[in-house]
């Protein structure tokens, strides 16, 4: 079996003192889209955070690309080819819509900064108008393109997603999603976490299922779509 | 050298004057959070009842009694008025002296708590640093304004007005005011403690630690804080009556640069509190006592004698400066190590009842959201 | 009888620009930390003692009639030019210490507290800690002898303890042109203050690490997961901060008379709290709001004051900062965000509209 690009060994975290995941072990094979998914306040978001770096970890491992990354500061994982679109606030409303794109790829050559613009335009081509639109008048659908197009820009070896199609209208839902699969048919390494759970599932590869702070399944996407049980139990899903 | 029983004097004023400015801070900050940065324009009430109304009341009950006393003088002349009450007046006259004394007490207890009440109305709209900010605007609005009007502080504000001795007719006045200040704080903790224990205090730290709660179970959380200014505000402008009467503290006068002094009495009270412990009663009085101690024995009164200790006079280090130094230097590691290392002080708060009256509000909040 | 002259107009310029570039300081180390910090304005203090030292130094080590400030003492005031690079080399150590001193607080005192989880009260008291620790440094800083033999004794206003102090108002170039004198602290204040702003803006606008400033400040979480050290743009934030309050520390010397490291009188004791008034005032979140509100603190203690003394009488400019009090009261209970938060057009535009109704 291929080496992973991200393992998780027996990771205790929270935040300061609170403990919310408890002995998560989890690894995420490269090229894939690991669906994390789970009820409200189950600790996905946590689970992203402790993965970037944002959250307190108590015990266990983080390994990434066969590096001990546990203690690197959350910025430093940024600069290993991590990238992170977050649940919340996350884009800089404050800023323009070009301030945001030219934050996001502040520490790359310009150029190639330019070229992956490009790239960024044509599958997001509504951004291109709206350039020097505050990023905070931006309608909800464009503020989560903008936002997962800042985790693009940074080209990254594994993007990490937190409900990137929260507050989306199905139809512009679905458009997400597919721009989603087709980052992972490009080869990106991507977890995505997400309430929608048919939607992710539908698109992702591995999936895991968290409850109250624990892994509680794990398996192929498409298998936990099926499972009626565990759908029903944990995902609200009539299969 | 320095005489034994005046430096235990002197010890002894600076912990009963802090232990009753810091638990009146303690009562508004520690118990209620109320950030209460305005703390020294209470305390300067005190110093006013005492250096203009007592002064004015005196001369107008001595006028006819000592020859060139006159209450228009308590303002025009007032070194010259002053002396004469203290030296022709008072020791012959015991008893109005200790009316007055009462009078002062009361007065400034009044005072103290009508301006607290006035501070509170406020407090009901904002909180945090904020109101924090607003308390030091106000205080200091106060103090300015109080510095430059005659009719308050006479017309040399930077000397102030000379302070009544109402403990003239005693044989040792000094020492009088020394017990007098003790007796005081002894009062104020005892007060403050029944407080603590009391179904009054447990309130105050239930809207401190949770307002939602506090309100969710019907509490009037405005009436709460306000009783909290009212009897902070007034204890503290006890403490200004106790430091205008203490010739080791006021040192014969007030002034409306010492008595309205901010470092002296906002920051030091709030740095006595964070040592010993906010909403520690027992804290506070262990916080004073260790820093007046080291201050005043080993820094006021042996700084030219550590100063060569510390090898600090090879250096050339003036002792003065340097006995200055200590002073801050001590607060000032003193507070950002307690907010390091102790955040809950020397002696934290007492645990209470607090914690079920918390759960119990919590719950109800709970059940209150599920029905919504 | 005029209210106001020329020379108080310009004392007053004086008195708004160096609130101003003050204020800005407070505001940019409020949004970054969260903190309101009472140790600012001892920035400026500390910036002053070594630029003052550096000044009495150079001039005595290249022999520039060293003795200028001793003649102080006989109530004298000799003043001799110094060569103008004396002058640069101090303004820009007091630009660097007043930054380096916010620095070692942002590192040693603020930081190591948030990470323990410290509230924003505690934070409050932690910076009035570090402004005795500073009062304490800057005590033993004049106790040292070399520096002790550049200063006059006074006596304190509370008449307890003998401070030494620096006084430095003989250094400042005065331009005199018929009747009216100006000082040079005077102009040199109004300079640092448009430099700043101008200063602040192309750093905030046109710079890579204003643009990591604004966002790390809007979204830390955000900017780190770009890969930006939040901590270390704040740190930068904080000795931009404390730069400038260094500048002001650089006027201090020039514009008061006695230095002493605490006092109601000294400095920063006296304008602190009109400091933390224009920062209030003109929004504690707003760069250029802090920048205006300062200004107008400082117009409103030493401009609009005085016009009110033909119908109060000439006392009421003492009662000076109750007024700036009563903006920051007003502010507060009204405007928590300050002026700048105010949607100015909107205000204008009902206004307007209510004229036009009438
Ligand atoms: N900063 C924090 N401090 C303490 N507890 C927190 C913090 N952030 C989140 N939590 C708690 O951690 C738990 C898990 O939260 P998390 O955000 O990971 O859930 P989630 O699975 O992402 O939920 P959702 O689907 O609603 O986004 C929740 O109970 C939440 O209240
Ligand atoms: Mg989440």
């Amino acid at each position: 079996m291929p080496e992973p690009m991200l393992s998780l060994q027996k990771v205790n975290s929270g935040y300061g003192k609170f403990h919310i995941l408890f002995d998560i072990d989890l690894e995420v094979p490269k090229g894939k889209i690991t669906v994390v998914v789970g009820p409200n306040g189950a600790g996905k978001t946590t689970l992203l955070n402790t993965i970037f770096g944002l959250a307190t970890i108590h015990s266990g491992k983080v390994i990434y690309k066969g590096r001990d990354i546990t203690h690197v500061p959350a910025y430093k994982r940024a600069k290993m080819g991590m990238a992170y679109t977050l649940q919340l606030f996350n884009i800089f409303s404050t800023l323009t819509v070009k301030e945001n794109l030219l934050l996001a790829t502040y520490d790359i050559p310009e150029d190639e900064a330019k070229k992956r613009m490009e790239e960024v335009f044509q599958l997001f081509p509504r951004l291109k108008e709206r350039l020097f639109q505050r990023a905070g008048t931006l309608s909800g659908g464009e503020r989560q393109m903008l936002a997962i197009a800042i985790s693009m820009l940074r080209k990254p070896e594994l993007m990490l997603l937190d409900e990137p199609t929260a507050g989306l209208a199905p139809k512009l839902a679905k458009e997400v999603f597919e721009a989603i699969r087709h980052l992972g048919d490009q080869g990106y390494t991507i977890i995505l976490a997400e309430q929608n759970a048919k939607g992710a599932l539908e698109i992702g590869d591995e999936a895991v299922l968290i409850a109250s702070g624990r892994i509680v399944a794990r398996g192929k996407a498409q298998e936990l779509l099926q499972d009626k049980d565990l759908s029903r139990k944990y995902l609200g899903l009539e299969v | 050298m320095v005489n034994a029983i005046v430096l235990t004097e002197q010890i002894l004023s600076f912990i009963g004057v802090y232990t009753i400015v810091t638990l009146a801070l303690n009562i508004k900050a520690g118990h209620t959070g109320i950030p209460d940065f305005g703390h020294a324009m209470f305390f300067g009430i005190g110093g006013i009842v005492v250096g203009n109304f007592v002064a004015h009341l005196a001369a107008a009950l001595a006028s006819h009694v000592v020859p060139g006393v006159t209450v228009h003088g308590v303002l025009a002349q007032n070194t010259e008025t002053l002396n004469l009450l203290n030296t022709k007046y008072f020791p012959t006259h015991p008893g109005v002296a200790i009316g007055l004394l009462i009078f002062a007490i009361v007065v400034a207890l009044v005072l103290g708590g009508i301006v607290g009440w006035l501070a509170s109305l406020p407090a009901l709209r904002l909180r945090g640093e904020y109101l924090a900010i607003l308390l030091l605007a106000t205080a200091e609005a106060v103090r300015i304004f109080v510095t430059y009007t005659k009719q308050i502080m006479g017309s040399t504000p930077t000397v102030g007005l000379a302070t009544p001795d109402l403990f003239a007719w005693a044989g040792n006045s000094a020492a009088a005011a020394t017990i007098f200040t003790v007796i005081m704080a002894i009062i104020v903790y005892w007060v403050f403690e029944r407080i603590h224990h009391s179904p009054a205090g447990r309130l105050f730290r239930a809207v401190r630690d949770d307002e939602d709660a506090a309100k969710a179970l019907g509490r009037d959380v405005v009436v709460v804080r306000r009783d909290a200014m009212i009897i902070g505000s007034a204890v503290a402008a006890l403490g200004g009556v106790v430091y205008a009467l203490n010739p080791f503290l006021g040192g014969g006068a007030v002034a409306a640069v010492s008595i309205f002094n901010r470092v002296f009495w906002t920051f030091w009270p709030w740095a006595l509190m964070i040592l010993g412990g906010m909403a520690s009663n027992r804290g506070v009085v262990a916080a004073t006592a260790l820093v007046g101690i080291l201050l005043i024995w080993p820094i006021r009164v042996y700084k030219v004698q550590l100063a060569k200790a510390l090898g600090a006079s090879l250096l050339g280090l003036d002792p003065n400066s340097f006995g200055n130094a200590l002073e801050y230097l001590l607060l000032g590691i003193l507070i950002i190590l307690a907010l390091a290392l102790k955040p809950e002080g020397i002696i934290p708060e007492p645990p209470s009842k607090t914690l079920d009256f918390r759960k119990k509000a919590e719950k109800i909040l709970k059940e209150e959201k599920i029905e919504l | 009888m005029a209210a106001i002259d020329i020379q108080s107009t310009f004392q007053a310029l004086y008195y708004a620009s160096l609130l101003s570039i003050l204020s800005v300081g407070i505001t940019l180390s409020y949004m970054t930390t969260k903190v309101f910090n009472f140790a600012h304005v001892r920035f400026a203090m500390v910036a002053s003692y070594v630029a003052a030292t550096i000044i009495l130094l150079l001039a005595k080590a290249f022999n520039i009639h060293g003795d200028f400030a001793w003649h102080n003492m006989a109530g004298m005031q000799v003043r001799i030019p110094l060569p103008w690079w004396v002058y640069a080399v101090a303004l820009i150590s007091a630009f660097i210490v007043g930054g380096l001193v916010a620095v070692i607080q942002y590192y040693l005192v603020l930081r190591p507290l948030q990470k323990r989880g410290a509230g924003s009260m505690a934070l409050m008291i932690s910076t009035l800690g570090f402004d005795f620790i500073l009062i304490a440094i800057l005590f033993i800083y004049m106790t040292l002898p070399q520096i002790r033999r550049l200063t006059v004794k006074t006596v304190s206003l509370v008449g307890r303890v003998a401070f030494d102090s620096l006084r430095m108002d003989s250094l400042d170039i005065v331009i005199s042109s018929g009747s009216v004198t100006i000082r040079g602290a005077v102009i040199l204040a109004m300079i640092f203050a448009l430099a700043t702003i101008i200063g602040l803006y192309l750093l905030l606008t046109r710079t890579k690490l204003g643009v990591m400033m604004r966002s790390s400040i809007e979204n830390p979480n955000l900017a780190l997961v770009l890969g930006i050290n939040v901590d270390r743009v704040f740190a930068i934030t904080w000795f931009i901060a404390g730069a400038i309050a260094g500048l002001a520390g650089y006027l201090f010397i020039f514009a008061t008379v006695y230095l002493t490291p605490v006092s109601p009188t000294t400095p920063s004791d006296q304008i602190i709290v009109s400091v933390f008034a224009g920062s209030i005032v003109g929004g504690i979140n707003s760069v250029p709001g802090s920048i205006g509100g300062g200004f107008l603190i400082g117009l409103i203690e030493k401009f609009f004051v005085p016009l009110l003394s033909p119908v109060f009488g000439p006392g009421i400019v003492k009662y000076d900062k109750v007024f700036s009090m009563l903006a920051v009261a007003l502010t507060l209970l009204f405007i928590p965000e300050g002026l700048a938060s105010v949607n100015w057009k909107r205000v204008f535009r009902l206004g307007g509209a209510k004229g036009k109704e009438s």
